[in-house]
Parts: C-alpha cells; sequence; structure tokens
C-alpha cells in the first residue's frame, strides 16, 4: 500500500513537472491541491444526483484548483521579468482575466444550474486549507526554530 | 487630489443611495440598493486585490533583485500570498453572486 501510495506521488511529481511546475515547493503544493480535488470530488460526485451541495463543492474546489495551477504556473517565472512594471501588469491582467472567467463560470453555476453557494465557498475555501496545512507541516518538520527575538534555539 | 476623490465619490455614493435608504419599504428600492451594494463592494474588493498583488509582486521584485540566492523561497511566499489574495477576491465574487441572485433577504423584503 506505501509502495502503491509513493508510485502514485512519484507519478504525480513527474507528471507536474512535465507540465511545468519546476519548482519543488510550488510543485508540493500543486500536488497537494490536486491530491485534495481528486478526494473531495470521488466523495462528492457519488451524491450529485441527491444533493445539491455535493456537486456544488465538488465545483468550487474545482474551480479554486484551476485557479490556482495557473497562478502557481506564472508565479513562478514572475521574478524572472527584468522589469518591475512588466511584472506587475503582467500580473495584474492574468488576475483580473482569471477573476472574470471565474465570475463567469460562479455566474452559470449559481444562476442557471442552481448551484448552493455555501458549499461552493466550503470547495474555494480547500486552497486556503491547503496552504495551512502545509505550512503548519513545514513549521512542524523544520530542525531549527526561532524565539521570539530571532535567533535559533 | 485623494481628497477631492474622496470628496467627489463620498457625495456621489451619498446622493446615488438616499433615494433607495429612505424607500427602504418598497421592494424595487431593496434591490436598487442591493446592485449598489453589489456593485461597489466588488469594485472595491477588485481594486484592494489588484493593489494588493501589485504591491506584493513589487516587493517580492525588489527581493529578488538585491538577494538572487533567495530567489526560491520568495517565489514560493509570493504565489502563496497572490493565491491568498486571489481567493479573497473570489469570496468578494461569491459573496455579491448570492445577494445578486440567491436572493437571501427576499423573505424579509417581501413581508
Amino acid at each position: 500500500m506505501a509502495t502503491l501510495m509513493r508510485n502514485l506521488k512519484d507519478g504525480l511529481e513527474r507528471w507536474l513537472f512535465r507540465r511545468g511546475y519546476v519548482h519543488p515547493e510550488v510543485r508540493e503544493l500543486v500536488r497537494n491541491q490536486v491530491v485534495l480535488t481528486a478526494l473531495v470530488c470521488a466523495a462528492c460526485l457519488p451524491f450529485s444526483a441527491v444533493s445539491t451541495a455535493a456537486w456544488s463543492l465538488a465545483a468550487g474546489t474545482l474551480i479554486i484548483s484551476l485557479n490556482f495551477c495557473s497562478l502557481a504556473k506564472f508565479g513562478q517565472q514572475i521574478t524572472g521579468y527584468g522589469n518591475k512594471r512588466e511584472a506587475i501588469a503582467a500580473v495584474l491582467v492574468r488576475f483580473y482575466f482569471r477573476l472574470a472567467l471565474t465570475g463567469f463560470v460562479l455566474f452559470g453555476l449559481i444562476v442557471w444550474f442552481g448551484a448552493s453557494p455555501l458549499p461552493l465557498l466550503a470547495g474555494i475555501t480547500t486552497v486556503v486549507v491547503n496552504f495551512l496545512v502545509w505550512g503548519v507541516a513545514r513549521h512542524a518538520g523544520s530542525k531549527t526554530h526561532q524565539t521570539l527575538t530571532g535567533k535559533e534555539a | 487630489m485623494r481628497k477631492a476623490f474622496m470628496t467627489i465619490f463620498s457625495t456621489a455614493a451619498l446622493l446615488s443611495l438616499a433615494s433607495a435608504a429612505f424607500a427602504a419599504g418598497d421592494a424595487m428600492a431593496a434591490i436598487g440598493t442591493i446592485s449598489w451594494a453589489t456593485a461597489i463592494g466588488m469594485g472595491l474588493a477588485a481594486a484592494g486585490c489588484g493593489l494588493g498583488q501589485g504591491l506584493g509582486l513589487k516587493a517580492a521584485c525588489e527581493g529578488t533583485a538585491r538577494n538572487p540566492e533567495a530567489g526560491g523561497k520568495i517565489t514560493v511566499t509570493l504565489i502563496l500570498g497572490l493565491a491568498f489574495i486571489e481567493s479573497l477576491a473570489i469570496y468578494a465574487l461569491v459573496v455579491c453572486l448570492i445577494l445578486l441572485f440567491a436572493h437571501p433577504f427576499a423573505k424579509i423584503i417581501t413581508g
């Protein structure tokens, strides 16, 4: 079982690397988000025929995961921009484009398909949960801890 | 410039919202108020998030330029920050969509 999990993890990491996620920590975050999305979708989609909340939760998770994957892929090359203004313009254009696209999809889900708003919000929150868990795990796993004065204990 | 902008903005907001506020009992006025609230709320959220992303990116660019070896760590922190800000904008968007299309206050307004 552990070997299967490790193989799956390695396969996913290789696939993400080929897709352009070259930074190891960014790849780890994206991998966690992909796994979380797959778990939520697997748990919710069987109930989607009977419950609006189930597919709304899956839809929210899927939307925010696509958003984050797009942001993470572009984010790896932002600091490589020579000109600061160019970088800011590129980030802002992409941010507003993604926001407009997300707005259109959310509008369609809520108005045309009658999605339940609260599970949709819960699905969107998965990305925040992913970051917090990653941050806590990283903090707990670090061998050196800093004191309040900033010195390493 | 900022003072003049604030004065013009607050005057316009007061003038446009006063009629709806005085006629709060009316359902149409309530819809108008909700529409105004969502438009202003989403505008403020998008502008604030855009400003936040721009400032964060500016600081990241400066940090990387000063210390290129820390680029990897700065990139991860930057992506986390940008994603947090973006999720805030999406939260605001969903709340606005809820107010506009899910009608959570419909029963209260229509009595």
